[in-house]
């Protein structure tokens, strides 16, 4: 009787075990860290090309004064081609996904996507990429509040989603007609391309709100900011 | 059914003229011609019936029961469905969450308190059953005229019932109108330099991009949001057609609500 497991694939005679490298500490480099000079407490950290098998991709990291944590990694595969009838544009979709603790309802989380859809479309150079499908996967890595009490808000991951994006697609390659960016008030996001001279996107739930112009004026300096953050990543 | 490129093309440029030249003759501050018929559903507590022209229609039943808010707190349940549309498309979610948290922070839950312990609880289910335009500004119409025209049984028992167990009777055939206070959603296109309220659907595939405003307690407010209402058309827009939105918002809403209001 023979004692060979036949159950088992063996591999060949001669193979010889896995070895593993020493994991040595990783380092993040510390000139990728750009600190908000004017108040200097906001705090971004930007890394990009991380997703090896993504078009494009970046990692973000936005720290607020009261230890709000945002950590955002967003990648883009496409343009690929997409089967199907013929589209003279690009059509780009966006998918949220939060990775650890699920705070928002899959209705909050549809309302991002098409809202950050919209955005790209307008930002996204479609008529380049006729016949292809731009695909954004957005995770949420992390999302901590300093304020357990308040209920957790779309409104303070946003702008960090919609510059991830933004640095993900500038890595993939893909034409943008302007680096866009947002700034945050209270509870609105207002999202600009062109210095801030055009309005992409407005998601606002603030009831307070009195003078639309100066929501807007207040987001456009939030958004110089950290468009002024983006480039000099870049540079 | 969708609009050729030589179609689109001649649509956009007669919506960019000033003044714009709309399909159907409007202005840009005017709305479809809206017939709402209320309080047709016997089974409801309240019931509402827009048609916009163009054969958009969108169907709100309120319906109620008391529940004990100590044990329940959700006082407001609503679902939004679009026919056409699956349940979990992005639209008929995206609009559903908007919705029902609209009408959470709206909607004064002290007023459906009935007792001490015990509360009205409404469900709001709303019905499109056909639609082609961006729906929300109809939905809202629905929700707001349905709300307004929603009758709940008149209490005959006491309204303390901490100290004494005691069930809430209702007098047999009186009823109470319900007060509540609906916002209502206005969505504006963007089309070149024009900004067009209550766009068809024609207007919304060749529009650079559309708003979403909420006129609440006789100003506007938000949410406000930016919506795509087509895909392949979508550009920044800048701070004076928010402006503008806002101006004609604040123009004409009142003479919509007051017709809104006359309706029952």
């Amino acid at each position: 009787m023979s004692v060979q497991d036949r159950r088992r694939i063996l591999g060949p005679a001669e193979a010889k075990p896995l070895r593993f490298a020493v994991d040595s500490e990783t380092s993040i480099p510390e000139e990728g860290r750009t600190d908000d000079k004017k108040t200097g407490k906001e705090s971004v950290f930007i890394s990009t090309d991380l997703v090896t098998n993504a078009n494009g991709s970046s990692y973000l990291e936005y720290m607020d004064g009261n230890s709000d944590q945002v950590l955002v990694m967003s990648s883009v595969f496409g343009p690929r081609p997409l089967r199907g009838s013929f589209q003279s544009k690009a059509s780009v979709s966006i998918q949220f996904k939060e990775v650890t603790l699920e705070h928002f309802n899959t209705g909050e989380i549809k309302e991002i996507c098409t809202f950050l859809t919209n955005v790209f479309n307008a930002v996204i150079n479609i008529e380049k990429y006729p016949k292809s499908g731009i695909d954004i996967f957005i995770d949420l890595i992390q999302h901590s509040n300093s304020n357990p009490a308040e209920e957790e808000n779309i409104i303070k991951i946003l702008p960090t989603c919609i510059n991830s994006i933004t640095m993900a697609l500038v890595d993939a390659g893909i034409e943008i007609i302007d680096l866009v960016s947002a700034g945050s008030v209270d509870n609105s996001v207002v999202a600009f391309i062109r210095n801030g001279h055009e309005i992409v996107g407005i998601w606002s739930d603030d009831d307070k709100v009195s003078d639309i112009s100066r929501l807007i004026e207040d987001c456009r300096v939030k958004y110089l900011q950290n468009k002024q953050t983006l480039v000099q990543y870049l540079r | 059914m969708g609009l050729s490129i030589t179609e689109k093309s001649f649509l956009f440029d007669s919506l960019t003229l000033d003044p714009p030249l709309r399909t159907d003759g409007r202005g840009s501050h005017q709305f479809r011609p809206i017939e709402v018929s209320t309080d047709f559903l016997p089974n409801s507590n309240g019931s509402s019936h827009v048609i916009l022209s163009g054969g958009s229609e969108c169907i709100v039943s309120v319906k109620t029961k008391v529940v004990d808010h100590t044990v329940e707190s959700e006082l407001l349940v609503t679902d939004v469905d679009i026919q056409g549309h699956r349940d979990d498309s992005p639209l008929v979610t995206s609009m559903s969450s908007l919705i029902s948290k609209l009408l959470k922070q709206t909607i004064d839950q002290k007023k459906l308190m009935l007792t001490k312990r015990y509360s009205f609880k409404l469900y709001i289910d709303v019905l499109v059953l056909a639609s082609k335009s961006y729906p929300v500004s109809m939905i809202s119409f629905a929700i707001f005229s349905a709300l307004k025209n929603t009758w709940l049984p008149k209490l005959i028992s006491s309204d303390d019932d901490l100290e004494v167990e005691e069930l809430p009777t209702f007098h047999d055939y009186d009823m109470v109108k319900l007060d509540a206070d609906a916002p209502l959603l206005f969505t504006f296109a963007i089309v070149g330099d024009s900004v067009l309220v209550d766009p068809s659907f024609e207007e919304s595939l060749v529009s650079n991009n559309g708003l979403l405003i909420t006129w609440y307690k006789d100003r506007a407010t938000s949410p406000i949001r930016s919506v795509g209402l087509n895909n392949d058309n979508v550009k920044g827009f800048s701070q004076h057609h928010l402006e503008e939105a806002i101006k004609l918002i604040h123009k004409y809403a009142p003479d919509v609500e007051r017709a809104l209001v006359s309706s029952d």
